[in-house]
Parts: structure tokens; C-alpha cells; sequence
């Protein structure tokens, strides 16, 4: 997980108040931060404003955290939190289904391709991720949080489950939901020379 | 690990992620392997969850990233500590003030509602449970002993006597020699009566504005272990009724 790499010392410092050791702990949080909201929100501009105020509500509550030992779990769901809160005020704006229908035609492109990229590829490359995030942005917050950690931040079931205070099997639900309406997305969009335009599996 | 039907079984969707994030035991992960050779649902699966991961990561927004705290991080490090503190020491305390709110609510609520349940529909306001026999037919035969009752054994039933002023006066009946069928026309007459089964009880009206039935009555009655004072029409109809019994009915016409 995130944030492990932290000294246990600086974090020490930082909680009882040293100005320094707080700057310093901040310097080495914000990238991660940044990177959990990216996965989140999809958006740098909405990134860049969730991380701010997470940061700003790390430093706030970080004295009163009750076990220190926890940091990493602590900072991964003041982040999702925060993430959350940022699509309820609106700024991540959510998409509705019906617009991935209007792009689909000329977004049907293999995104997996490892060749070199012409400027048209590229251009379609750029505006087929592009429809791959708003699909993302369509997911429940559950689905999304449940999906972003466990399949980009490479965590487990159980620490998903923990971060997201809800059971294992509440998480494995979210997942499959999530990846069933990221199928049917995806397959609005055309992506294909992949599995994702097949059929799912029938259950 | 076999499927039954043309499905994935529920065990391998299971699996599939543990075998993807390479925490699967040797000896499941061999298993998974060998179904997965056999099972294009499985194999499919898998597929697509690599597929999803790869398009996830792909996707993500390229540019540059925040270097450096921004002025409003640097301001919120630079604050003092106990403004921060006090900022989060009045978040923690809004919830236990709300269950306060919600306490005295309550408590409020049940006190009015205790109130109200005392309270009878025709503007008695307080039942006084007292202890002493009841008015029952099946002591109408120790009559002698419950005459020399003692006070607080009897039972007090108070009622509005005078509309204008609410409660003036208490009868006082004793509980055995009341004639059951005399009982009867009172509680008929006045409707304001409850006897108890346990004991007897003091019903105190105090409501000037009482029902029009005590004051149809033409005279109040007072009744207790010597003398008893009944209405005119309660003396007349115990008296058609029981002529028998009048002579322990002494009955004293109230002022």
C-alpha cells in the first residue's frame, strides 16, 4: 500500500506539532495523495483541488489520529473520502450514459497497441481514453473506489475492505458490479480487437 | 473445478483475481491453470479483467503533477496548533450537543405524555389511587365492618359540584353499605365515576368548565360513613328502588 515508506519518527514529529517535520511529512504524502485522486476523479484540475483540501485536512487531523501504526489505511480513506466529496460538490461532473453512445463511432480504436503512434492514431488514442474515463466517471462512488484500489492501486480484498469500512464481500459485490458496467460502457464505446466488446459471460 | 453447466463456477471468479495479483497458493494456482486450459468462460474472464486494468491505467490523465505544497498547505502547517485543535474540538462536540438536543426532546415528550395519560376525557385531571375496599355487590354483606372503616381506607370520590368553580367539594363514600343499585345511578348520572376493582379512587375534577352533566344535577351530594347526601332524583330512585334500605341512608341535603 501507499504511504508505508513513511518514518514512523516523522510522523511522530508531525502529530506533536514540529512545523518542519509536518512540511516534510507533507512532501512526501502529496504525491501519492495525488495519484489516488487521479485514479478517482480522472481530472487534473479536480485532482489538484481535492488534494489541496485533503492536505489541508491531513494537517488538521493528523494529531488526533488515534493509531499512528494505521497511517497508510487512515490516508487512503481520507483521500477516497475526499475524492467523494469533490463529485458531490459538482466538480467532477458526472456523465451520463447516453454521451458515450454519441462518441462511440470515432473512438473505436485498440488502446492496448504497443506501435508507435501516428498523430491520427494518437488523436484517436487520446479521445478514446478520454470516453474510457468518463465510463469510469459513471460508476457508483462504491464501484469506482472499489475498482481504483483494488485493480490500480494492486490492493487486497480485504485491505479494499478496511479503507472502505464495509465487509470483503460488500467490496467483491462493488467489483463485479463495477467491471459488468464498465463492460457494457466499454462496449458503447467500440473498443475493440479485445474481450471487452464480447458478451459476458453468461452466469 | 469443473463446471456443471456453461458458466464459470463461483469459486473461480473468486480465484481469478487472487491468481492475477499473484497471491494465490502453488497448489490452487496449478488447479485454477488447468481449468482455465478447459474453460473458455473462465479464460474469457480473465481476459477481460487484464483488458480493464490495462484500459484503466492507460486512460489515466497525463500531466504535470503539483510540485511543492501550495500557499494554503503552507498556511495550514503554519497555523498554530491549538487553533487546529480547536477547529476539530468543535467538530467532535456537535454530535454529542445534537444528542443532547435529542435527549431533553425526549425527556420532554415523556413527561407530557405521562401527564396526558392521567388526564380523562371528561376533564379529570388527576387519578388518586387509594387503598380501601371497592363498592361491589359481593360486599354488600359486611356492611357493619366496613362502617367502622378508617378513613383512609374509604373512598374518596371528588367531583365538580359547581361548574363556576371547579372542584368545592369531595364525597366521600363508604365502600360497603352503598346500596349497588344506588351506586349505579350515580355512575348513570354523572358519568364521572370510576370505581376500581383493587380499591377505591379519588377523581378530582378541576375544570371550571365541566360538563353540563354534574350541573343538570339539582343538588350535590355528600356521602360519607354517617351521612350520606344525595341528589334528589338519586334519593328518589333509591328510594323506589330500595325502600327497604332507607333507613341506613340517612340522607342530609347539602347547602
Amino acid at each position: 500500500m501507499r504511504f508505508e515508506n513513511i518514518p514512523h519518527l516523522l510522523v511522530q514529529r508531525a502529530r506533536e506539532g514540529q512545523t518542519d517535520a509536518m512540511e516534510e511529512f507533507c512532501l512526501m504524502v502529496q504525491p501519492g495523495a495525488y495519484a489516488v485522486l487521479l485514479s478517482l476523479l480522472r481530472n487534473h484540475d479536480d485532482a489538484s483541488d481535492a488534494l489541496q483540501d485533503s492536505m489541508v485536512r491531513i494537517i488538521r487531523f493528523l494529531p488526533s489520529m488515534r493509531d499512528p501504526r494505521a497511517l497508510p489505511g487512515w490516508l487512503m480513506r481520507l483521500l477516497t473520502n475526499q475524492a467523494a466529496e469533490s463529485r458531490r460538490r459538482g466538480v467532477a461532473p458526472v456523465i451520463d450514459v447516453g454521451e458515450l453512445e454519441e462518441g462511440a463511432a470515432g473512438a473505436a480504436v485498440a488502446a492496448t497497441s504497443s506501435q508507435p503512434l501516428s498523430p491520427r492514431r494518437s488523436a484517436e488514442t487520446h479521445e478514446m481514453n478520454a470516453r474510457i474515463n468518463q465510463a469510469v466517471a459513471t460508476l457508483s462512488e462504491r464501484q469506482k473506489v472499489a475498482l481504483v484500489l483494488f485493480e490500480i492501486e494492486d490492493l487486497s480484498i480485504i485491505e479494499v475492505a478496511r479503507i472502505m469500512e464495509i465487509t470483503s464481500g460488500a467490496v467483491k459485490f462493488h467489483l463485479h458490479e463495477a467491471r459488468k458496467n464498465m463492460r457494457a460502457r466499454l462496449r458503447l464505446i467500440g473498443v475493440s480487437g479485445s474481450s471487452l466488446c464480447e458478451e459476458a459471460p453468461t452466469r | 473445478m469443473t463446471p456443471d453447466k456453461q458458466t464459470p463456477c463461483d469459486r473461480c471468479e473468486d480465484l481469478l483475481d487472487d491468481y492475477r495479483q499473484g497471491r494465490l497458493p502453488t497448489e490452487e494456482r496449478k488447479q485454477l491453470e488447468d481449468h482455465l486450459e478447459h474453460c473458455d468462460v473462465c479464460k474469457a474472464e480473465l481476459l477481460f479483467r487484464n483488458e480493464l486494468v490495462t484500459h484503466l491505467r492507460n486512460s489515466m490523465p497525463t500531466g504535470p503533477t503539483p510540485v511543492g505544497l501550495s500557499p494554503a498547505v503552507h498556511a495550514a502547517i503554519q497555523m498554530p496548533k491549538h487553533k487546529l485543535s480547536q477547529n476539530s474540538r468543535k467538530m467532535v462536540l456537535i454530535p454529542w450537543m445534537f444528542a443532547a438536543a435529542v435527549l431533553v426532546i425526549f425527556a420532554v415528550a415523556f413527561y407530557n405524555n405521562r401527564l396526558t395519560q392521567s388526564f380523562d376525557y371528561d376533564n379529570i385531571v388527576a387519578v388518586q389511587v387509594m387503598r380501601g375496599p371497592t363498592i361491589h355487590s359481593e360486599e354488600k354483606a359486611d356492611k357493619k365492618s366496613a362502617r367502622k372503616e378508617s378513613p383512609s381506607e374509604m373512598m374518596d370520590i371528588g367531583r365538580s359540584a359547581d361548574p363556576d368553580n371547579g372542584l368545592k367539594q369531595e364525597t366521600v363514600m363508604p365502600s360497603a353499605p352503598q346500596p349497588e343499585n344506588a351506586v349505579n345511578s350515580v355512575k348513570d348520572d354523572n358519568q364521572l365515576f370510576e370505581t376500581s376493582r383493587a380499591g377505591g379512587m379519588t377523581l378530582r375534577s378541576l375544570d371550571k368548565n365541566i360538563p353540563t352533566q354534574s350541573a343538570a344535577l339539582p343538588t350535590t351530594t355528600t356521602l360519607n360513613s354517617d351521612t350520606f347526601t344525595t341528589t334528589e332524583s338519586l334519593r328518589e330512585t333509591t328510594a323506589t328502588q330500595q325502600p327497604a334500605q332507607q333507613t341506613w341512608l340517612p340522607v342530609t341535603e347539602n347547602k
